[in-house]
């Protein structure tokens, strides 16, 4: 018996949000970077379960593509990152502001 | 001034009623939604190989009978992918590496500068099999019994051999 597509849009969005919820309320750059992850895997959800819905195999190895992505967006965020922390001895997001507006 | 990544409740989750507003307006028109029964895959095909097949371009291999419809080729995808990961592992390096006074300061060189400064600067070194450099610092530094042995064997501390004998 396959689970109902709304229940996993649903997941999807309340994953979404969660992610939605530490980008807008915490200031660590490392939790930023776990926020992002949250909502990027909610997006995979969506691709996955709407591949089942329409009984194509698309979504599914976009699903791999957008985890690769992941994976490189991670790559140059622990980057900045890195560099964050030896330029202010921080990795509080409110701290540099010589680069905002 | 702290990098720990201590939780902040209160005021500073005020922002968040955002994010719960919008959970609640999605969730609002997702279960108004009738989106029918799913169409899901056919029993007999193996999903995995199929992905296998559609990722690296192989239509021919892909099963015929009862097959999933409409599969696309990813094989530019793929490689272009694969350029993105390449550039990212660049990217993250070029960020990471430090530099002090123009010159880059890398975290696991590869060759050995000087071995007379290195090894003064490394004067400590760890003796597993025992200790074949009998130098009196490391022997001192050796709890061990066994180079605690060695020591007493070797006798002189300039002897480079006498630490196997």
């Amino acid at each position: 018996m396959a689970v109902e597509v709304q229940y996993y849009v649903l997941l999807s969005m309340a994953l979404f949000s969660i992610g939605l919820f530490g980008i807008l309320t915490r200031r660590n750059a490392l939790l930023f970077l776990m926020s992002v992850e949250l909502m990027l895997n909610a997006a995979n959800i969506n691709l996955i379960a709407f591949a089942f819905y329409h009984g194509n195999l698309t979504g599914q190895v976009f699903a791999l593509f957008t985890m690769a992505l992941a994976a490189a967006e991670v790559a140059i965020g622990l980057g900045i990152l890195l560099v964050l922390y030896r330029n202010f001895r921080d990795v509080d997001v409110t701290v540099p502001t010589t680069m905002r507006w | 001034m702290t990098t720990k990544p201590r939780l902040r409740v209160g005021r500073v989750l005020l922002p968040g009623v955002l994010a719960v507003g919008l959970f609640g307006l999605m969730a609002l028109i997702v279960l108004n939604t009738s989106f029918g029964g799913s169409q899901g895959f056919p029993e007999s095909i193996a999903i995995t190989s199929e992905l296998g097949y559609a990722m690296f371009g192989l239509e021919e291999l892909q099963s015929t009978a009862g097959s999933i419809p409409n599969t696309e080729s990813f094989l530019a995808a793929f490689f272009l992918i694969a350029v993105v990961l390449d550039a990212a592992l660049d990217g993250a390096i070029v960020l990471a590496k430090r530099e002090e006074e123009g010159k880059p300061v890398v975290a696991l060189p590869s060759q050995r500068d000087d071995p007379d400064t290195t090894r003064s600067a490394t004067g400590r070194e760890t003796a597993a099999d025992g200790g074949s450099d009998s130098t009196g610092s490391v022997t001192a530094t050796g709890s061990d019994a066994d180079s605690a042995a060695d020591s007493t064997t070797a006798g002189s501390g300039t002897d480079d051999t006498g630490g196997d004998a």
